[in-house]
């Protein structure tokens, strides 16, 4: 299945690309997701996001717009085709 | 002590101008800013006051904290009545004006009365001078700055004034200094259109005294380290300023669009802060005083115009609400309502109001006189109308009143999104529970910057909370408000908050003035401040009726997205909110909550 992964902000910028599509024949966590994006990107987004192993203060992770914080965290499961979204700390208005 | 222990009292009508002596109990009770010019409004002002009458006045008050080395320390608020909500009216604002206005040895400002023909007050360390300004009276507001300067030939002197539309008494104009810089929200531009008063000049060099100037220097050092070690304060506010939230809020489906009627905006990419630097939009970005955090933006256009911003909140305002998706042309309207003296989120949504009722069929194509038609979409109507409302013009005379009273007077206030008449910013409540909450119960309507709730339930600082959980939202909300009418009162920006805490103010504050405030005296504190605002809308007539959201926003779920099918659940929310604010059912402060916190 086909995950349409999003990059926003600073990582937007930073890489020069909007997104990216992971092609996956199983289940990863959100976690495994990173990691096979970075690869892809050629770049490691992981430190941008997350550090001693928890999501960063500011980093959202989406997964079909809803935040993975309220469900499994990192844990949370890609089982289905979706859109994940990828924010580095960001701010406010 | 961080205060200059003096107030300045202007009588516009006579010219006396004097100075009175700040009490330190004052000080102490209030902090100052918007703290102690609410105290000093209160104690001075009838509730019940034509806010546009000469009987009403309007206070510049710099912070305890404005003018010394802590990071953002150069704010300052203006507070009076606000034309366009009948509450109380406090708007703050940033760049270099507040730290030159302490500066000039006063912590306080007070204009009184009505001139009888346009003047300025020219203010420094030695004089305070009314002076003529009918030649300025019609110029917008950067030409009034230029011609300002020029005229007192002080370089470092800087400028607060108010555009044609302030002139025009428009109930949406805001008090514009260092030319891009607002006092935007309240209206507060029209009250100082009234009193004929068109710009206050400040230049000084008195320094600000501080109570412990080693222990504060160490203070200011470590929270300037949080700052930009913090990713949000430190990364993301500076790479891409408060313009970051366009694509947060739409992947979450809380990104009003067409006046609320949808939450996902499908050109998003086109108007969001990432497009702005990848279309070369951004020349660098730029802080106010004392700043490390620098969120604002320069920006210029490719046909050469220059100029600042649009935040977050005016880009939202033309581009989703409205349907505009051509970036140039809502940056374009954003340095207009600078220029012009409007308020930029209040002028958005009530071109968008005016959208909504054009596609309804209340408004009709005759009364726009040929103008472009106001159709959700059409860039062009933008800057037209904008234009109009500043210049008082044609169908601009009704928009100039905001949205409430423009779908009002079509007989239609429910296509009005506003909250105590006051126009809402670019969050969608339904998908941002508690920041709903904090919508329906501020102290001067529809407003973001009290109660900043967005940070925990979107952006997870400190903490990141459900945004459609309604458990101990209300402790939340009571916190954010108290908490933000501390820093509003220090004279620091509400952004420093994604990174400090209670203990960080109080330190600083403790530091530079030599209180010794603890921290829960500080939080009382805060709490006192929003009580008293409250007691004030309360005896100019407002009610618990007053504290909710537009229908739309209660009753039409989203119909698409991630929130799909929620509402605001207000009514789920603001029994405890009252509860634990110790109001009685009908929102009134308790006598012994009023005791409590030196009120009564
Ligand atoms: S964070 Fe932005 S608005 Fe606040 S003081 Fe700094 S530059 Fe000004």
């Amino acid at each position: 299945m086909k995950i349409q992964v999003k990059l926003f902000a600073t990582l937007r910028l930073k890489l020069g690309v909007a997104g990216i599509e992971i092609e996956i024949d199983n289940p990863v966590t959100i976690m495994e997701l990173l990691k096979l994006s970075s690869k892809k990107l050629k770049f490691d987004i992981i430190p941008e996001l997350i550090e001693d192993g928890k999501i960063m203060v500011g980093t959202i992770l989406l997964i079909n717009g809803k935040n993975i914080f309220h469900a499994q965290k990192l844990e949370t499961m890609i089982t289905r085709e979706c859109e994940v979204s990828v924010f580095p700390p960001a701010g406010g208005g | 002590m961080s205060y200059h222990g003096k107030i300045l009292r202007i009588n516009l009508e006579t010219k006396e101008i004097k100075t009175e002596e700040l009490s330190k109990d004052l000080a102490r009770m209030y902090i100052g800013g918007r703290g102690m010019g609410t105290k000093i409004f209160y104690d001075e002002v009838d509730a019940k006051v034509d806010a546009l009458s000469p009987e009403n006045k309007l206070i510049f008050a710099t912070g305890a904290l404005t003018a010394t080395t802590a990071p953002t320390g150069g704010r300052y608020m203006v507070v009076t009545k606000s034309p366009l909500t009948s509450s109380i009216a406090s708007s703050n604002s940033g760049g270099f004006f507040g730290h030159k206005l302490k500066s000039t040895g006063y912590d306080v400002l007070i204009f009184e009365k009505k001139a009888k023909k346009a003047c300025y007050l020219y203010l420094d360390e030695e004089k305070a001078e009314l002076r003529d300004a009918t030649h300025l009276w019609g110029k917008d507001g950067h030409e009034t700055t230029d011609i300002l300067m020029e005229e007192v030939g002080e370089k470092t002197a800087k400028v607060a004034c108010i555009g044609p539309a302030g002139e025009n008494l428009s109930l949406i104009s805001g008090i514009m200094n260092d030319k891009n810089r607002a006092a935007g929200r309240s209206g507060v531009g029209a009250v100082m259109g009234s009193k004929m008063l068109k710009a206050i000049v400040v230049s000084g060099r008195k320094k600000t005294l501080i109570d412990d100037k080693e222990a504060f220097k160490t203070a200011v050092k470590q929270r300037v380290k949080i700052l930009k070690e913090n990713g949000i304060t430190g990364q993301g506010l500076p790479a891409l300023g408060t313009k970051v939230l366009d694509n947060i809020l739409n992947s979450i489906g809380a990104y009003p669009t067409r006046n609320f009627q949808k939450s996902q905006f499908e050109f998003v990419d086109e108007v969001s802060g990432e497009a702005l630097v990848e279309k070369g939009y951004l020349v660098k970005n730029v802080a106010c005083y004392a700043c490390p955090i620098a969120c604002g933006r320069l920006i210029e256009l490719p046909q050469g115009k220059k100029g600042e911003g649009p935040e977050y909140e005016a880009g939202w305002s033309f581009g989703a609400l409205c349907e505009v998706h051509d970036l140039n042309t809502i940056t374009q309207a954003n340095f207009l309502c600078n220029e012009l003296g409007l308020d930029s989120i209040s002028a958005g949504v009530t071109i968008a109001t005016a959208m909504e009722l054009y596609d309804r069929g209340y408004i009709k194509k005759e009364e726009l006189e040929k103008g472009p038609e106001l159709k959700f979409g059409n860039a062009e109507a933008i800057l037209y109308y904008i234009k109009k409302m500043g210049q008082n013009q044609g169908i601009g005379k009704k928009l100039a009143l905001g949205s409430y009273r423009l779908a009002e007077s079509y007989g239609h206030p429910e296509y009005s999104m506003t909250v105590k008449k006051m126009e809402i910013p670019a969050y969608d409540p339904r998908g941002i529970q508690g920041h709903g909450l904090g919508y329906a119960t501020n102290n001067r309507g529809g407003c973001h910057v009290r109660c900043y709730m967005i940070s925990p339930e979107v952006l997870g600082a400190p903490e990141k909370l459900d945004p459609q959980e309604l458990k101990d939202k209300p402790e939340w909300v009571k916190t954010l408000q108290d908490l933000t009418a501390v820093i509003d009162s220090s004279g620091l920006c509400l952004f420093t908050s994604f990174a400090l805490g209670a203990p960080d103010y109080t330190e600083l504050l403790n530091k530079a003035t030599g209180f010794n405030y603890s921290v829960e005296e500080i939080m009382l504190t805060g709490e006192r401040i929003w009580n008293l605002e409250r007691q004030f809308n309360l005896k100019a007539g407002l009610t618990a009726a007053d504290d909710t959201l537009p229908k739309r926003l209660l009753e039409d779920p989203i119909p698409a997205g991630p929130n799909k099918g929620h509402v605001h659940r207000l009514g789920e929310l603001l029994p405890h909110y009252y509860e634990i604010r110790g109001w009685s059912k009908d929102g009134i402060p308790t006598n012994e909550k009023l005791k409590e916190l030196s009120l009564l």
